[in-house]
């Protein structure tokens, strides 16, 4: 009783500075982003402002292309990005072919110092302003991944929290917990090559997408798998540098 | 009219802050003496009120640079000078006053200067005035003109304007300084990065209340340090957009130090800022939202301060068909409405490039690869290892044969039995493998 009693004495003093201090915050609904996949969109409703999502997969999962995709979806709606690349492993040529604006992609390489890599994001989410912060960890071996403090993500939470941008964990396993809003699972389905064995040519990769967060939405994506539970996002391959794709054909 | 702001004993150094304050009430400015400033303030009757308005205005904004700032206001320019140098707070002298406002003044106060005599004939002249009984102001100003004239000369009778205010002359304006400066000396040398910031952080303030009283803002700040050893490192913060936040200017010039260190303790600072007019900017209610200039100034500071000046900003491509070949240029924010909007490209197969590329052994069977492995090593932790069970190549790729640093390889496109969709390379002139990186 007594602890209740001094519970009450502690918000009605600090409530003219902080408000209600023990109540749960409001969440502040707001638009989500489009992902630039429409079929992606439509199994996730776009990925949420104010919240972390993640990406992960294996290897040739298909993280980086859907990355790319929504960097160039907050590209052409004149966002600002950064990009806070653990081991260094970001293409610039094959995000601009995917339609990423680079004056408008704050590129932070971290040389595989996963230390820095956090405070760098740190720095980023405190300091606002930016429509899309990827970090991205998917170089970094998942034993690494997991010995990261769960207090990071719920810093990096209550960072982004209410605010129009969005927070994107790229990496292997999962790691964010109960900090992602948003959990997205990727898998490389089916790769596509043309032309004889001789004069083979990468043509397009098949990707899977599978939400597994929210679990409430979860059941219903799997009921409905031929249609937006497992979505089936065809990416075309483009030329991967400068030097026209015609020089490899 | 003339306004003329008076700070009895002002240190020579503090003097550009008296000019500084002059510039904020009018862009005609003259200062012939370190602790005086005569400022024409004709015409700024509607944005300072009358004269007597002005006056106390100007005083309680020349109280930050003085204790006890002496203000005159008057229509003629010696007039006003006199006054301020004369009478203490804020006088006004209305038109046609002048021989009575000043006629009490002893001639001790009168300044020969302002009629361009020198020292020792303004002295003499006043040695014989004094010899013939002519104490003050008015005794002087009511002294025949043609007699005066034959016995002192022109000097004589310029004097005796002075002493009348009725003397007719045109102002000599400042010009503005091209930069804006600070310095300090410091008596005991300093080793410290706090110390010297609180040194630092008056010349800064210094600086941008300059900057502030001309309406400007800084393009860039130059620090120089003089340091024990006779060196002076010069230490450039370039901004993006022009500024004027002094706690902003301070981390920055923090971050810099701290990144150059000083060699040895702290003699001597100097501060310099260039000029420029502010930003101005009409912001959007659609418009998307960006970091603030001053916050981002601060954040790639700080994040360069982390990863390394040339680990952070926005890549941009080099015109060649060398692989990986980019550049890293300053990350800045561009507004929205000031370029064409892009049309969005289709949706690509992404790339995750290994830097450096990592050495691989290929076993091959008919000149195509069968086996890749790569070789561990501190430096590249990435292990790829499998066996390939399809390939597309390969696609030979060449440039630069006509420089000194040459390319050439052949890449292929593996899937390996690892699951991975990997591009491996051999480079023709030695014939090694590697990894170049991974579709994802």
């Amino acid at each position: 009783m007594g602890a209740v009693l001094d519970k009450k004495s502690i918000e009605a003093a600090v409530a003219a500075r902080v408000g209600n201090l023990f109540a749960p915050s409001q969440r502040v609904s707001q638009q989500p982003m489009a992902t630039g996949i429409p079929t992606v969109d439509l199994l996730t409703g776009g990925l949420p402002r104010g919240c972390i999502t993640e990406i992960s997969g294996e290897v040739s999962s298909g993280r980086t292309s859907f990355v790319a995709a929504v960097l160039a979806e907050a590209s052409h709606s004149q966002e600002c990005i950064a990009y806070i690349d653990v081991t260094d492993s970001l293409d610039p040529a094959t995000m601009r072919q995917a339609g990423v604006d680079l004056d408008r992609l704050l590129w932070v390489r971290c040389g595989g110092k996963l230390d820095q890599a956090l405070r760098v994001a740190d720095l980023v989410l405190q300091g606002g302003g930016f429509g899309i912060t990827v970090l991205d960890l998917a170089g970094v071996p998942p034993q690494w991944v997991r010995r990261i403090p769960m207090a990071y993500w719920f810093r990096f939470r209550r960072a982004v929290e209410n605010k129009p941008c969005c927070c994107i964990l790229v990496d292997q396993t999962p790691c964010a917990g109960t900090c992602a809003a948003l959990l997205l699972e990727m898998h490389r389905d089916e790769t596509v090559w043309s032309g004889p064995p001789e004069f083979r040519l990468l043509t397009s990769v098949r990707f899977n997408v599978r939400k597994k967060k929210p679990m409430g939405l979860q059941e219903c994506a799997f009921e409905s798998r031929a249609e937006t539970g497992i979505c089936n996002v065809s990416v075309t391959r483009g030329p991967r540098r400068v030097a026209p794709a015609s020089r490899r054909h | 009219m003339f306004a003329c702001v008076h700070a009895p004993g002002l240190p020579e150094e503090q003097s550009c802050a008296l000019v500084d304050l002059a510039f904020s009430f009018s862009p005609r400015v003259e200062a012939r003496m370190p602790d005086t400033v005569l400022a024409d303030i004709t015409g700024t009757g509607y944005l300072f009120g009358p004269p007597e308005k002005a006056a106390a205005r100007l005083a309680e904004e020349a109280r930050r640079i003085h204790p006890e700032p002496r203000v005159a206001i008057a229509c003629n320019p010696d007039a006003a000078v006199h006054a301020a140098r004369s009478f203490p707070g804020a006088t006004v002298i209305p038109r046609g006053k002048e021989r009575e406002a000043l006629g009490f003044l002893p001639l001790d106060y009168l300044v020969p200067s302002l009629a361009g005599i020198d020292e020792a004939r303004s002295a003499e002249i006043l040695s014989t005035l004094r010899s013939w009984g002519i104490y003050r102001f008015h005794e002087l100003a009511a002294l025949p003109m043609p007699g005066l004239a034959e016995r002192l000369g022109p000097e004589g009778v310029l004097l005796q304007k002075l002493a009348q205010g009725a003397s007719l002359r045109a102002l000599i304006p400042v010009r503005v300084p091209p930069g804006y400066s600070a310095s300090a000396d410091i008596e005991h040398p300093v080793d410290l990065l706090e110390p010297l910031l609180f040194i630092l952080g008056r010349l800064v303030h210094q600086v941008c209340a300059g900057l502030e009283g001309r309406a400007l803002a800084a393009a860039e700040l130059r620090l120089r340090l003089r340091l024990v050893d006779g060196t002076e490192p010069l230490l450039p913060v370039r901004l993006a957009l022009p500024m004027r936040d002094p706690r902003l200017f301070l981390k920055l010039l923090e971050l810099e130090i701290a990144k150059h260190p000083p060699q040895s303790p702290v003699t001597a600072l100097f501060l310099f800022a260039d000029p420029a007019r502010p930003r101005v900017l009409q912001k959007g209610l659609f418009t998307p939202i960006a970091p603030e200039p001053e916050k981002l100034e601060l954040l790639l500071a700080r994040i360069a301060k982390l990863v390394g000046p040339d680990n952070a900003g926005a890549p941009e491509i080099l015109d060649t068909h060398r692989p990986d070949a980019f550049v890293m240029k300053r990350f800045t924010v561009r507004f929205p409405g000031h370029e064409p909007v892009r049309k969005k490209a289709e949706c690509s197969l992404g790339f995750r490039i290994f830097r450096p590329p990592v050495a691989a052994t290929v076993d091959t069977l008919d000149k195509r690869p069968k086996i890749v492995a790569t070789r561990p090593s501190k430096e590249q932790k990435t292990s790829v290892r499998g066996r390939v069970l399809t390939w597309a190549g390969p696609y030979r790729t060449s440039g630069d044969w006509w420089d000194a640093n040459p390319w050439a390889r052949d890449e292929w496109d593996v899937v390996l039995s690892d699951g991975g969709l990997y591009c491996i390379c051999q480079d023709l002139q030695s014939g090694s493998w590697f990894v170049a990186g991974v579709y994802d």
